[in-house]
């Protein structure tokens, strides 16, 4: 899986893009932020894909953000900052300067990541967010209630359907149906790929 | 002589007739309202944001071939098993149906997908949309919202524009 995250996200032909939470310990300052070394405490998972009534759309594929606390024990004071984000060699990155104890950081960093997420989609032309939540998560609901995310699922009963284990490759590779009397022609042009390399 | 169909991928020229079907798929979902793109957007985006096949139906006695149907979906990557084409339209016009050809548009896009090294398919369906649901089984897809209680959400138009616009989600305290 490792070599196909690398190819489809890196490569020539990306098919996601993700935000990360990096979080840098000890006395970095902002000036520092593009050093190595910080450790990935969350990440958004997405990629840009259409919606046949609005147009551009982002497709939040993951979104997650480490619970441990491990992490965060420099806490300067209990002020909330503004948090600019800055493009550092034409990479996004969110700073936190400083937080308060009062907030968990699944929250803090999870706020900060989905909407970066939404400015960098929303510069790109996207008109519009589309994510599945699980019916219990009860901590995301509340979140996405707050910045008046619809629940389609409830509103207008849509339920999300898969194709995937073998179902899928033997729907793909069983051959057109056909009725009497009408006749099925496929121009669909599939160039021959190389899969060997696919995960 | 007999009606003869075929599929072929669409292109920029086509996006007056996508526009038309993307209207009467949003009819038969109860919708009609919400269709909010020109055909101008759609053929921006072909191809570097979505692709589209198209059902075109040859009568036997006309020259005139028509588009009766269309598939519209995009190329994306679960976390879980790695390339994914995400299916957002299908739709056959009610004259056509009943003859197989939203099975064959689907499964267009299944091998499109399959010969791309993707190994899902996802898409959304209607509670009500029986019709649909009676090609789904044939087919054994899942139903992930049944079996896991995944629930789909949306941000969108002005309550996303405003949101991705806002200044900062965490409160100054002066």
């Amino acid at each position: 899986m490792c070599k196909s995250l690398v190819r489809d996200g890196f490569g020539p032909s990306p098919h996601f893009k993700a935000t990360v939470v990096e979080m840098k310990t000890g006395k970095d300052t902002i000036d520092d932020s593009t050093s190595p070394g910080g450790t990935l405490a969350g990440f958004i998972f997405y990629f840009y894909g259409y919606d046949s009534w609005k147009g551009r759309m982002v497709f939040l594929e993951d979104f997650y953000v480490c619970e441990s606390h491990r992490v965060f024990d420099d806490v300067i004071d209990n002020r909330f900052y503004r948090l600019p984000i800055n493009f550092c060699d034409n990479r996004p990155i969110l700073i936190i300067s400083s937080f308060s104890r009062n907030w968990s950081n699944v929250k803090v960093f999870g706020a900060a990541l989905f909407h970066l997420t939404a400015k960098l989609a929303f510069a790109d032309g996207c008109h519009s967010m589309m994510f599945y939540v699980h019916h219990d998560n009860l901590i995301a609901k509340q979140f996405y209630k707050k910045i008046l995310v619809e629940n389609l699922t409830q509103t207008e009963k849509w339920d999300l359907m898969e194709l995937s284990n073998d179902h899928f490759p033997s729907y793909a590779a069983s051959p057109l149906k056909l009725r009497d009397h009408v006749y099925l022609e496929a121009d669909l042009r599939i160039h021959e790929q190389n899969n060997s390399d696919c995960v | 002589m007999a009606d003869k169909y075929f599929i072929r991928k669409a292109e920029v020229k086509d996006a007056d007739d996508i526009l038309r079907l993307v209207k009467e798929l949003a009819e038969y979902e109860n919708m009609p309202e919400g269709p909010q793109i020109r055909a101008q957007d759609l053929a921006n985006s072909l191809t570097s944001w979505y692709e589209c096949l198209l059902l075109i139906h040859q009568p036997s006695n006309e020259a005139t071939p028509v588009t009766v149907g269309y598939t519209l979906y995009s190329f994306c990557f679960s976390t879980w098993v790695g390339r994914m084409t995400y299916m957002e339209d299908l739709y056959v016009c009610p004259k056509h149906r009943g003859h197989g050809l939203g099975y064959s548009l689907m499964q267009s896009v299944a091998k499109l997908s399959h010969e791309k090294g993707c190994r899902r398919l996802r898409w959304a369906v209607l509670g009500w949309n029986q019709l649909a649901k009676k090609l789904y089984s044939k087919i054994n897809a899942e139903n992930v919202s049944l079996t896991y209680n995944w629930e789909m959400m949306h941000l969108e138009g002005e309550d996303f524009s405003k949101f991705a616009q806002e200044k900062s989600i965490i409160p100054v305290v002066s």
